[in-house]
């Protein structure tokens, strides 16, 4: 298990859990960032402090400490 | 404004999704503007005639990725759409649906038939599947959701029609848009924790229905956070929600989990036979981020596509922005010639035509500004620069999106303004409208230059000096608004953290007719609102400058120009009666300077002399402050005006310049010292001179709380700096 921007890029894994203060944890888990669902880091922008994936079927870029806060299983 | 009678639909959906274009088509783009109750945040609502006659009101709903709520501005998506009073219950929801992006919307699709509201779910952007590699059936989204599904092309109006009818069907027949199920949690605790904490639901919020009830418990236990935000929120539930909560914690539930996970479930469940993936899923878009996400490339062709657009608002409109003037000029002079001279003359001319020149010379900026975000928008681009540009501004508590914003200040603070609404949240806009006006507008060079002019000697060389002391102004400027933001991003505007999650959507080509529309709606949005009291303001400028008359001052005046002009009508010499006409224009100026010393606006300089002394500036300069608040710019005319050098002057006048090196207080000391000039820059730096940008904010904030805020801490802060540079400068001995 590891959190999910120390991904790399193209990685598939399976979100685990999701971490963090409950308005987070909520907001994630509202945009379809439940655990069990399978994601893929499609890139990583250290300079702009994000990190985008692919889940649901649909991009999403989020925050660097917000993607700390998700633990994953790399597939 | 919103009729108790009138059938009531309302449009709802996730951010991006349409939602407006959608209600624009609907109500044929005549829709009035207002604030939902108590809170201000934008509402609109149109009317329009159905086939068959019928005729209804349309509402505008905020777009929202889940009816749960943590900020009463989040409530308002549950309030409208589920009708809780005042707001009158729609007979349809019609629920707009990124099509690419299906799972996610339909999380909010299962929120609102879950409350038991009709819906109509408008599936948009069917055309952009293709590139996002996937096809969607909308006849299985039909059958599992059971409700009308209206596959759309919103911006170019295709499914449109069908969404009309679909609307008169379900008007005639409510079952049609009511599915005989609704998501309900399965597991025992929770379904009694929703019954314990809808019994202290308000009645008037649920009116006895057990599905309704059951639904709004639901929403209650995903809001209701023990310090939250939302108003008209009764003890009784708030007690409810946290006690149960705390239960469920407690016997090592994880509620959130259980209800977000239940309603993803179902959906999940529905996938598989509503959309079905292809072969190369969004490889153009991934080819294109490759290089505009590129960490440095990315970077580069931003900054780069960001001078383009820097560059066509702060020259580009220059030339329109001219032959407005000149039109407007030239009609003022038709207008006068017309008319003859009196006072309504007077009053039509500088008060009426230049007050409508005012607002109508923001227009060109307007277009541009909005013409290059509507392309960033429709293209998909705009999200790009939300992540690019994260980081940076989170650094300062701005949001990614408010870089554009934030840059178009340097040009002008109005359509910067206005550019705002690119971000959703509330907070965001309003962090960045409030820091945006201390950027350097171009207002303000016109300021700047006759006064860095005055502070070096008209015959004197300077050098560098001018340069260096521009760019200085711009450094300052750009560094306040900065620390302006972060200091307000604390304080201000703390609120709760939301976390950033960025929608990434597919690229595609932009859609012209919808960017010329939405550029032109943006223009005439700003004439109809923030024009007329842009224009109000310049009628009162007028008069603080035309009255009171000094009927003795005006006949001196009209007996010697008589005299002048007679003695010139018989000069034997051009040069004499050159000379003659000099003493005419002489006349003239001389006698505009002593009105304007006793006009309500001179007055008004002479009393805040007291106020301004520690900041180096006499009365004159105070008049030049109070005229400049119609626009920054008009200083440099007003100081023309009272300097008795006549009207028509620009920074570069050397007479100006050599009125402002001369000019003396009582006592022999000299006025425009290097120190008091640069006092004098850093008050236009920072005070909030210009009313058309109180009138936008008016505009985009939806009251006058916040330009009431704007101007009182942009004119304390303004005040503060010139008295310490100017005491501070006194003190280490400069002058």
């Amino acid at each position: 298990m590891t959190t999910l921007d120390s991904l790399d890029e193209g990685a598939q894994a399976r979100l685990m859990a999701v971490e963090g203060l409950p308005v987070l944890r909520r907001r994630l888990m509202e945009m379809g960032l439940l655990p069990g669902t399978p994601l893929r880091l499609i890139r990583r922008m250290s300079l702009g402090g994000v990190v985008e994936l692919e889940v649901r079927r649909s991009r999403v870029s989020i925050g660097h400490s917000e993607a700390a806060q998700l633990l994953v299983v790399p597939l | 404004m919103i009729s108790a009678e009138m059938p009531t639909i309302v449009i709802a959906g996730n951010p991006n999704t349409g939602k407006s274009t959608v209600f624009n088509q609907l109500t044929g783009g005549r829709a009035r503007i207002g604030n939902y109750p108590g809170i201000t945040v934008e509402r609109s609502v149109g009317k329009t005639q159905l086939p068959g006659g019928r005729l209804v009101q349309v509402l505008d709903s905020p777009g929202t990725y889940s009816l749960a709520a943590r900020s009463a501005d989040e409530q308002l998506a549950l309030e409208a759409v589920a009708g809780l009073p005042p707001l009158p219950t729609p007979q349809i929801a019609v629920i707009t649906v990124d099509a690419t992006q299906l799972s996610r919307n339909l999380y909010l699709v299962l929120q609102i038939i879950e409350l038991g509201v009709p819906v109509i779910v408008a599936l948009n952007m069917i055309d952009s599947l293709e590139a996002a590699g996937q096809e969607v059936k909308p006849e299985a989204l039909e059958k599992a959701l059971g409700v009308p599904v209206v596959p759309m092309v919103a911006r170019d109006g295709r499914g449109l029609s069908r969404l009309v009818s679909a609307i008169v069907e379900v008007l005639d027949d409510p079952s049609r848009a009511k599915p005989g199920w609704r998501w309900r949690p399965e597991s025992a605790e929770l379904i009694a924790l929703t019954e314990q904490v809808g019994a202290a639901l308000p009645e008037a919020w649920h009116g006895n229905d057990p599905d309704r009830r059951s639904a709004l418990a639901l929403w209650a236990l995903l809001s209701i956070d023990p310090g939250h935000d939302l108003h008209g929120i009764p003890g009784e539930l708030e007690r409810a929600v946290i006690d149960g909560r705390a239960e469920a914690t407690a016997a090592g539930r994880d509620l959130d989990h259980e209800i977000i996970h239940g309603r993803y479930a179902w959906i999940d469940s529905k996938m598989d036979r509503v959309v079905r993936d292809k072969r190369h899923p969004k490889e153009l878009t991934d080819r294109v981020d490759r290089v505009l996400l590129h960490p440095a490339m990315g970077f580069v062709l931003f900054l780069a596509l960001m001078t383009l657009v820097f560059q066509a608002l702060f020259t580009g409109a220059d030339p329109i922005i001219g032959l407005i003037e000149s039109a407007v000029s030239w009609t003022g002079n038709v207008v006068g010639s017309a008319l003859g001279p009196g006072l309504f003359t007077d009053f039509l001319v500088n008060g009426v035509i230049e007050g409508v020149g005012a607002f109508v010379v923001f227009l060109p900026q307007i277009l541009m500004l909005f013409f290059f975000i509507g392309l960033m928008e429709d293209t998909g681009y705009m999200a790009r620069v939300a992540v690019l540009m994260d980081r940076l501004m989170k650094s300062i508590g701005l949001h990614g999106r408010a870089f554009v914003p934030m840059l178009s200040g340097y040009a002008c603070a109005v359509p910067a303004i206005m550019a705002t609404r690119t971000m959703e949240r509330r907070r965001d806009r309003m962090l960045t409208m409030m820091a945006l006006p201390l950027m350097t507008c171009s207002a303000r060079l016109p300021v700047y230059g006759l006064l860095i002019a005055a502070i070096v000697p008209p015959w004197q060389e300077a050098g560098f000096t001018q340069g260096l002391l521009m760019a200085s102004m711009y450094l300052f400027g750009t560094l306040m608004a900065l620390i302006v933001a972060w200091v307000m991003s604390k304080t201000l505007f703390r609120g709760s953290y939301i976390p950033l999650v960025i929608e990434m959507p597919p690229y595609r080509m932009p859609h012209w007719p919808s960017v010329v529309r939405m550029m032109l709606r943006r223009g005439g949005d700003f004439m109809k609102t923030a024009g007329s009291i842009i224009l109000i303001c310049s009628m009162g400028m007028w008069v603080l400058l035309s009255f009171p008359k000094n009927p003795e001052l005006e006949a001196r005046v009209i007996e010697q120009r008589a005299q002048l002009e007679q003695a010139a009508a018989v000069a034997q010499s051009g040069d004499e009666k050159a000379q003659l006409e000099e003493r005419i224009a002489t006349l003239e100026a001389q006698s505009a300077s002593e009105f304007t010393r006793q006009s309500y606006a001179g007055r008004l300089g002479r009393t805040i002399e007291p106020l301004i002394e520690p900041l180096g500036f006499d009365w004159k300069i105070g008049v030049g402050i109070v005229s400049a608040f119609a626009a920054r710019e008009v200083f440099v005319s007003t100081m023309g005006v009272v300097f008795g050098v006549g009207e028509d002057v620009n920074e570069e006048t050397m007479d100006l310049r050599e009125k402002l090196w001369s000019d003396t207080w009582p006592d022999g000391r000299r006025v425009f010292t290097p120190l008091v000039c640069l006092s004098l820059m850093i008050f236009f730096a920072l005070a909030c001179q210009c009313m058309s940008t109180l009138a936008v904010v008016r505009r985009e904030s939806g009251n006058w709380g916040w330009p009431a805020v704007m101007f009182v801490y942009m004119t304390a802060l303004a005040w503060v700096f010139s008295f310490l540079v100017y005491q501070g400068g006194l003190l280490l001995g400069f002058s």
